[in-house]
């Protein structure tokens, strides 16, 4: 099975998610330890379409995290419209964790485009991140 | 090798629609369509806003290869970019798809018919006035099509992912 996570930009809570589930990361992490995932914050052009895998998680599933912007809705339909025409074998799910990306979040990022913020506001997402952990993991221990 | 040529446009209805019928010779490629030929294709002007983002078929062209239409709303070339890395992560071979964004050869007449049509649901104007815009967007759409056959559509390379 391919497990895919999908946020705004794919390496922001779709990361934090997608370490949970491949067990990199422990169910209530530090803020450092948010900040030295791989991948995290990784996207700094604010372009959607980049996709990173961050391993397998405990089934021998692969899992990756996609930007897609804000067209999750959308996009997701298709993408299961193209597996199902193109035949692909292996199982895909989709995870949408936009909703987790708050405000201060997408706030962040925008800060994150001048080098000089970039630390600082990585670490502000990672604590905004870190407050709605619980959720998260509860999410992908449904899938 | 099969191919999947996938026309791509805001809404699936218009633009996409008239590209993959040319494509697959349900539309004259040596003169311009009348307006009882294009409405006689499926999917023209019929798409409703719950068929956003369904990918719907419309048949095989003269190699075999199958001709869909998709709809894409405001997502631009990041659409093709998002179906790409899907198509890259299911381990896809990135030459077995071809995305065709139809939107550039869109004109006025097709958006303000279009947004009459399938959004206010002003069918009779919308319609007239879409048809006209069609006709005359009409050979762009041909030539579109004579790329892609000919391989000649630019794509975004493999290496971007």
């Amino acid at each position: 099975m391919i497990i895919v996570y999908l946020d705004q930009l794919g390496c922001y809570a779709a990361v934090l998610a997608a370490a949970c589930r491949a067990g990199i990361i422990a169910k209530r992490p530090t803020v450092r330890e948010i900040c030295r995932l791989p991948n995290y914050a990784a996207n700094r052009n604010l372009r959607v379409g980049n996709f990173y895998y961050i391993g397998k998680d405990a089934y021998g599933s692969r899992v990756y995290t996609l930007g897609i912007g804000k067209a999750a809705d959308l996009v997701t339909v298709t993408a299961a419209d193209l597996f199902k025409v193109q035949k692909v074998t292996e199982e895909v799910r989709l995870i949408d964790v936009s909703r987790y990306n708050d405000i201060l979040v997408r706030l962040s990022w925008q800060a994150a485009r001048f080098k000089f913020a970039q630390p600082t506001a990585n670490y502000l997402a990672a604590c905004r991140l870190k407050k709605n952990i619980g959720r998260l993991v509860a999410e992908q221990e449904q899938v | 090798m099969t191919k999947s040529f996938i026309y791509n446009c805001y809404g699936g209805s218009h633009s996409s629609v008239t590209a993959a019928a040319i494509h697959l010779g349900l539309l004259p490629d040596t003169r311009i369509a009348t307006a009882e030929e294009l409405l006689n294709i499926p999917y023209y002007d019929a798409q409703v806003a719950r068929d956003h983002g369904r990918m719907r078929f419309m048949g095989f062209d003269e190699t075999g290869s199958p001709v869909y239409i998709a709809s894409k709303k405001n997502m631009g070339a990041s659409f093709e970019r998002m179906m790409r890395a899907f198509w890259a992560v299911a381990d896809g071979d990135q030459k077995k798809i071809a995305l065709i964004n139809t939107m550039p050869y869109v004109n006025i007449f097709m958006v303000i018919g279009g947004f009459l049509s399938r959004r206010w649901g002003w069918n009779r104007l919308g319609r007239a006035i879409i048809l006209f815009g069609t006709r005359q967007s009409y050979f762009k759409f041909v030539h579109l099509v004579s790329l892609v056959k000919s391989g000649l559509q630019p794509h975004i390379p493999e290496d971007s992912f």
